[in-house]
């Protein structure tokens, strides 16, 4: 499945606070580092195992944890609409 | 013949140089007049050389009609004042746009300059003798004015009312006062490099307090931003989050009492 980010979403990083900011709506949504990371990697188009890869080194941790960290940001990011979840085709 | 060349001003504000060329035109009048409100507006306090010298942005002046562009949507018609092309950092304009049209596109093209290091932002600000500025924050009406106001009778010069031009260069924050008109006054070239920040909540009696979560500003320091349309580049937020989290940032519960006010903004 690929994943694109909604045009006009910007993210930045302030010290320890990280947002996005929604254009189309206006709103400023609160993220915490990880999801900053993967957001960042989402917008680059970077596919999932790329970024596992890249959460394990940076924060020293499991696959699996990070893993389901992803799946479970990805989820909530296409809930709030922020992305786009297209289909590949076979 | 005068009037049968082209002739360029070059506007030097807040750090930017911007070229203003005048085409010919057979409406030798519009021409005329729209160089005699350039020269009298910023040619009086500095703000224009004739100098040639390397544009950031160019404003072209043409009176040929059909450079205005007619939309029509249902049964309106609107009459676009530009051609822009901000890529190419250069807009085209008619003579026949208004004064106040003028002043409009200079801040659009200011707002795209600064997307590279700074912002413009809705805020009122007084200087103090000392050259510290007081900035002033509030959604409109909710007293930015009024207490500038309040401060600029008890010493204080009136450095923006409307609208303050951050920048940050050599990694300071640097605070111009506005190159536009505000209300009924023509723009004067001012800078500051020290400023003490203030979200104003009307109530009953003075007092100060820094906030400590600068999360919460992010949020309402974006509504405060002047925007050439309703969204926000990449550069003016990566910029507008640069200046939050380099600055302090106070709450001013703020009164008519100008002695008083002037006391809690004075503070150390």
């Amino acid at each position: 499945m690929k994943i694109k980010v909604k045009k006009g979403l910007i993210i930045n990083k302030m010290g320890d606070s990280f947002v996005a900011y929604d254009n189309d709506t206006s709103i400023l949504h609160e993220l915490n580092e990880t999801g900053y990371f993967i957001l960042q990697d989402l917008q680059k188009g970077r596919p999932r195992p790329e970024t596992i890869r890249r959460l394990v080194k940076y924060f020293k941790t499991t696959q699996k944890e990070v893993g389901k960290d992803y799946d479970d940001f990805v989820k909530l990011l296409d809930k709030k609409a922020l992305i786009i979840l297209q289909k590949q085709r076979k | 013949m005068p009037g049968s060349t082209t002739e360029t001003y070059y506007l030097n504000s807040c750090g930017f140089t911007i070229a203003l060329s005048f085409a010919p035109s057979e409406t030798a009048f519009y021409r005329e007049k729209f160089i005699a409100f350039i020269r009298e507006v910023w040619g009086k306090e500095g703000f224009i050389t004739r100098k040639a010298k390397k544009a950031d942005f160019q404003i072209i002046f043409r009176s040929s009609l059909e450079r205005i562009i007619a939309k029509e949507k249902r049964t309106k018609h609107f009459f676009l004042y530009a051609e822009r092309d901000f890529p190419g950092r250069r807009m085209v304009v008619p003579y026949s746009i208004g004064f106040s049209v003028f002043d409009l596109i200079l801040r659009e093209v200011h707002a795209f300059l600064l997307e590279r290091d700074g912002f413009l932002l809705h805020a009122a600000s007084v200087l103090d003798k000392k050259g510290i500025l007081s900035i002033f924050l509030a959604p409109t009406g909710g007293g930015k004015s009024t207490i500038a106001g309040l401060l600029a009778k008890r010493g204080y010069f009136y450095f923006s009312d409307d609208v303050l031009v951050v920048r940050k260069a050599g990694g300071k924050w640097v605070f111009y006062s506005p190159p536009f008109i505000e209300k009924n006054w023509l723009p004067k070239p001012k800078m500051a490099t020290k400023a003490k920040i203030f979200l104003i909540i009307k109530a009953k009696k003075q007092s100060r307090e820094i906030i400590k979560d600068k999360n919460s500003l992010i949020k309402k320091l974006i509504k405060q931003l002047w925007l050439a349309n309703r969204n926000v580049p990449q550069g003016s937020l990566n910029n507008l989050m640069s200046f939050i989290g380099g600055n302090n940032f106070y709450y001013l519960k703020a009164t008519l009492n100008s002695s008083k006010m002037k006391e809690v903004v004075d503070e150390n």
